[in-house]
């Protein structure tokens, strides 16, 4: 429980004090300081006593949650906010750890491995479309940012959907080698 | 509760705060959003006293003329040097119609310490612009420059090469000072039509 909590504030502290680095570059913003955030809230997620309930049978309550998270983040204009608006910046760190890596993973130990694999899907195919949009954009998205830093978070898409993809696909291949499949640590709950 | 009831509460939550963050899923970009609030909201632009090539200082917006406003630096080597053509074209295309002599067109520099009247000056004659219209101007004091800037919503951001990028459009400001519509730098027909339905 205490290792839980302070690895995620360690976390959440990282991104805070490398705030000006990690945001100076989209590629670092949005696939090294987001993915901490919600990191910090999944971190958490098996020490606290939430998401057992009927109500999260499935986990689709909480997996559609983390999902609204995500979209919400992913919207160009959120991030152009959270660097322009101090109140957006605060929403940023409380919302990723709360409400997109917690119930994410409270979500993902409960569903169905249906559910995971449908999901596993949708994320390279999104992850294969945001590669294109950002590197073939003729505008910018973020008026924050350079179109060829933007062009760099295209190819870091790319390199995470074929990340994924080879960790998902591995274990099928090398089935003793490689640890059991998952998005997260997976917390298994009767 | 039920998890089809929770799961049904999760999404409507989600799409609300979806729905919201993005004017009713119209905007997904900070340019679409000002861009869609110019023309939902209209709302009212700081008025400033700018600085022209000539040296001369007028209103900004103009007074009793609708105004078309665009941000730029003369130094910069590619996107104003294009706005610059497109408003001259603007200019030729509004003098032939019925919206002549009603709309003064400028191009406001955020590069204000560069951008003293000589430089602007040289940026109006290598586009034609002989003040009389279209004229180029800096804001006469320049620390209303961003509160300028965070009005209309430019976003100035430095660009490694010693220059800027920004988001570059046509402005288009009622007689009343109020922001009505905003566009492509080259959609001259659109800022022409928003133009003439400002000036009804």
């Amino acid at each position: 429980m205490i290792t839980r909590a302070l690895g995620a504030a360690a976390l959440v502290l990282v991104a805070l004090v490398l705030r000006a680095p990690l945001e100076a570059l989209p590629l670092t913003h949005v696939l090294v300081q987001l993915p901490m955030l919600a990191l910090a809230g999944a971190v958490l997620a098996p020490a606290l006593a939430l998401g057992r309930g009927d109500w999260n049978r499935g986990g689709w309550a909480c997996l559609i949650v983390a999902g609204a998270g995500i979209a919400f983040w992913m919207l160009p204009r959120s991030i152009d906010a959270a660097l322009s608006d101090p109140l957006w910046e605060i929403g940023k760190f409380v919302s990723l750890p709360l409400l997109v890596g917690l119930p994410l993973h409270l979500g993902w130990a409960r569903a169905h491995p249906l559910l995971r694999g449908v999901l596993k899907a949708q994320v390279l195919s999104m992850l294969g479309v945001l590669a294109f949009l950002y590197t073939h954009a003729p505008v910018r998205l973020c008026n924050a940012y350079l179109v060829e830093d933007q062009h760099r978070l295209g190819l870091g898409f790319l390199a995470l959907a074929l990340a994924l993809a080879a960790s998902w696909v591995a274990p099928l291949i090398f089935p003793r080698a490689a640890p059991r499949a998952g998005l997260l640590p997976r917390e298994r709950i009767a | 509760m039920h998890p089809a009831l929770a799961s049904l509460g999760a999404l409507a939550l989600g799409l609300g705060a979806l729905g919201l963050a993005t004017d009713g899923f119209a905007a997904l970009t900070t340019e679409g959003a000002r861009r869609l609030a110019a023309l939902r909201t209209a709302p009212e632009m700081p008025r400033v006293a700018i600085e022209t090539m000539a040296g001369s200082i007028e209103p900004l917006p103009a007074a009793s003329r609708a105004t078309v406003v665009e941000f730029i630096y003369t130094t910069c080597p590619d996107i104003c040097q294009a706005a610059g053509d497109e408003m001259a074209r603007l200019r030729d295309r509004l003098a032939k119609g019925p919206l002549s002599g009603r709309v003064r067109l400028v191009s406001v520099s955020f590069d204000p310490a560069r951008d003293d009247p000589a430089r602007m000056a040289d940026y109006g004659r290598w586009h034609e612009a002989d003040g009389a219209v279209w004229t180029v101007a800096r804001p006469a004091d320049a620390r209303d420059l961003p509160n300028l800037l965070d009005a209309y919503g430019v976003t100035v951001i430095p660009d490694r090469i010693g220059g800027f990028t920004h988001n570059t459009a046509l402005h288009v400001v009622t007689p009343e000072g109020r922001l009505a519509a905003i566009l492509d730098m080259d959609d001259l027909a659109g800022a022409e039509a928003a133009l003439a339905g400002v000036l009804q």
